[in-house]
């Protein structure tokens, strides 16, 4: 039941309303990840709106990291992270936003698949699954934010 | 396990580190909801920048659906008013330091019912989910605005 419970909220997350109900718990389909980033030019995920505020690309980037990482794990790897690499990118062309977007896709997909094969009475793997979901929606929380800074005609 | 792994995240997103000081899974401990708020004034926390809803707007609105969650979890029908959780978008010294004690109270309350919420449900489950990404995707929208209040 809790694989279930997952991979709801990690979709409710990326695609809004899921196939079949009525609603959502706390994403309108329009404000989820996946469509917010296809209303964006690469440009506008670029811009960084103070210096201290990471881009729209920025926070892709390291949520498609973290999401590797993880996936690494649920592998059975055990791979050195970067974190400070992978903030380092702030800016994207069209074609790499594009890329970044199709590999959130891909990675979420994978992880679903993955989360299957995975015992979650075992701490590690039931803490790392739920906290996956609880990041991505950080980081959907803050693009939002930055979305209707950079397209301040959606407020 | 899976009440414990629930336990666990909200602790991180409210505070950062647990009791364990094991380490966090995303969030350092200046990172976490509480400390943001109390590095804010109220003043700050009112601000709403190229009119986005305010840090206390969205501080309002977190504790209104943990609250209404909560009284689902004690079997209560909550009287749901989604526009009214944004209507508050300034707020006073009192009235801040109010609703983060409020969060912080509520969030203890939501932990100690997880006990009693039938979690083996697939429904009370992805609502008990759903309140941490929740916290989890205010908290990231918070941070934003407090980059930019405190920047200007």
């Amino acid at each position: 039941m809790t694989k279930e419970a997952i991979k709801f909220m990690i979709t409710e997350v990326l695609e809004g309303c899921a196939p079949g109900e009525s609603g959502t718990y706390f994403v309108q389909g329009g404000e989820a990840l996946r469509s917010t980033l296809k209303n964006l030019t690469a440009e506008e995920a670029s811009c960084q709106i103070a210096p201290n505020v990471n881009s729209i690309a920025a926070h892709l980037i390291h949520t498609n990291y973290y999401l590797w990482f993880s996936l690494e794990y649920m592998h059975g790897r055990t791979p050195t992270a970067d974190w400070a690499q992978s903030w380092a990118k702030q800016t994207v062309t069209e074609e790499e936003f594009q890329e970044e977007q199709a590999k959130l896709i891909s990675q979420v997909e994978l992880f679903c698949m993955l989360l299957d094969d995975k015992d979650l009475g075992e701490q590690e793997n039931i803490f790392g699954a739920i906290a996956n979901v609880g990041h991505i929606a950080y980081h959907l929380g803050a693009i939002r934010q930055l979305f209707l800074l950079v397209k301040p005609q959606n407020s | 396990m899976t009440s414990e792994a629930i336990a666990f995240l909200l602790t991180e997103i409210l505070y950062g580190t647990t009791t364990s000081n094991e380490g966090t899974t995303f969030l350092e401990g200046d990172q976490a909801l509480i400390a943001t708020l109390q590095s804010l004034t109220p003043e700050q926390a009112s601000q709403q920048p190229q009119n986005l809803d305010s840090i206390a707007a969205n501080l309002i609105h977190l504790n209104a659906y943990l609250g209404y969650t909560i009284a689902t979890f004690k079997q209560q029908e909550p009287a749901y008013d989604w526009p009214g959780t944004w209507a508050k978008q300034i707020i006073s010294e009192d009235e801040y330091n109010a609703e983060i004690q409020k969060l912080q109270t509520q969030a203890e309350q939501f932990t100690n019912l997880l006990n009693h919420v039938p979690l083996e449900q697939k429904w009370p489950l992805v609502e008990t989910i759903a309140n941490l990404c929740h916290l989890s995707y205010h908290l990231g929208a918070i941070r934003q605005l407090a980059r930019i209040v405190k920047h200007d």
